[in-house]
């Protein structure tokens, strides 16, 4: 029997976070903290995207089974409230520093719809596995 | 080309490998879930009720009580500035939390549940004494305080653990659990966005946390946990 698709996208998704959240540590003319560099970057917002990244890797590589397809439908939830959240407020009541533009809220939306959906999907038939 | 068109195309790009790999894979799980290919069985024995309530009830607590610990911590400088001797409170507060989480985690017991109790408890009480009586030392001696961002997570997170712990003394979390139907399933969705939301509640309260003592430090009078105080980024 073949795995649900929830580890590939939980990494697609957790490289995705990690990379763009990464981008923003590193020290360069393009992206950094300098006052000169062109894309300034925002240590708290990194901070949520590598954490959230992380964990989607945890999801991907450290679970399996209906304990992964679960995992995932929680992570879309988690993307659900932090969506609600950054659209209410695009400073994330002034933890970011550069208020969220509408990709940003593209990338929150398509990370809660599409673990929710894989998750779902991804779940076993037998719903008495646990006594 | 600008350093916010540079911002907007980074995240458009990610936005993109997001939508355009979430439509792939959500397509391709809606046929396999159409052919009746999903995860596979579960390896082995289901979990007992016991078990997966003590793993989600150790998540839980650590996360709340990490999250308190780093809170206290955060705002002990102001504190040891401001309040003097009884300052350190909140460093101790945060060590004794810290240390706490880690007991829990790696051996939890009745005799630990009931040092949480007490602890998280008191602390919760000093605060209350703190915004409705005031404290002896600091600026207006005896004058309660405004209540603010972190602390309000804080304290929000202690009474959290209390309840959790007094669940668990009272034998009523396993007792809850054995109510549902699917609480393996139940407690693995929860738990995610549960920690996720610890864990922002805490970066938020410590940004305003430090932001009050950048103020404090400027020496502009500005009040700890004032809302605006948010605005300053590390």
């Amino acid at each position: 029997m073949q795995a649900s698709l929830a580890r590939p996208w939980m990494t697609l998704a957790g490289i995705v976070l990690v990379v763009v959240g990464v981008l923003g540590f590193i020290s360069n003319p393009i992206v950094g903290s300098s006052a000169n560099a062109i894309l300034p970057t925002d240590t708290l917002h990194n901070i949520v995207h590598i954490v959230t990244g992380a964990l989607a890797l945890y999801i991907a590589f450290a679970l399996s089974g209906d304990s992964q397809a679960n995992a995932t439908i929680g992570f879309g939830l988690l993307y659900v409230v932090i969506f609600i959240a950054v659209f209410a407020s695009p400073t994330l009541f002034g933890l970011f520093s550069i208020p969220a533009n509408g990709a940003l809220h593209v990338i929150h939306a398509a990370l809660a719809a599409v673990s929710l959906a894989i998750g779902y999907m991804g779940r076993g038939r037998d719903a008495s596995y646990t006594r | 080309m600008t350093a916010h068109q540079w911002h907007d195309l980074i995240h458009l790009g990610a936005a993109l490998v997001l939508t355009a790999g979430g439509a792939v894979f959500v397509a391709s799980a809606w046929r396999r879930r159409a052919d009746g290919r999903g995860s596979p069985p579960p390896p082995g024995p289901a979990p007992s009720t016991e078990l997966v309530v003590a793993r989600t009830l150790a998540i839980l607590l650590v996360a709340l009580t990490f999250g308190a610990a780093v809170i206290h911590l955060a705002a002990a400088p102001e504190h040891l500035q401001e309040l003097g001797a009884l300052g350190v409170g909140f460093p101790l507060a945060a060590a004794l939390q810290a240390m706490w989480a880690g007991a829990w985690w790696l051996r939890p017991g009745d005799r630990l549940a009931w040092l949480g109790l007490l602890l998280n408890t008191a602390i919760a009480l000093a605060w209350t004494w703190s915004r409705v009586v005031g404290l002896p030392t600091g600026q207006t001696p005896w004058q309660p305080e405004a209540a603010g961002v972190p602390d309000l997570a804080s304290t929000i997170f202690e009474v959290a653990i209390v309840v959790l712990l007094v669940a668990r003394l009272a034998g009523q979390d396993v007792a809850i659990a054995r109510r549902a139907r699917n609480l393996a399933a139940i407690a693995t969705v929860t738990i995610v966005p549960a920690v996720g939301v610890v864990f922002l509640a805490t970066l938020l309260a410590v940004n305003v946390a430090a932001g009050a003592h950048g103020h404090a430090s400027a020496g502009d009078g500005q009040a700890y946990g004032g809302a605006d105080a948010g605005h300053a980024t590390p």
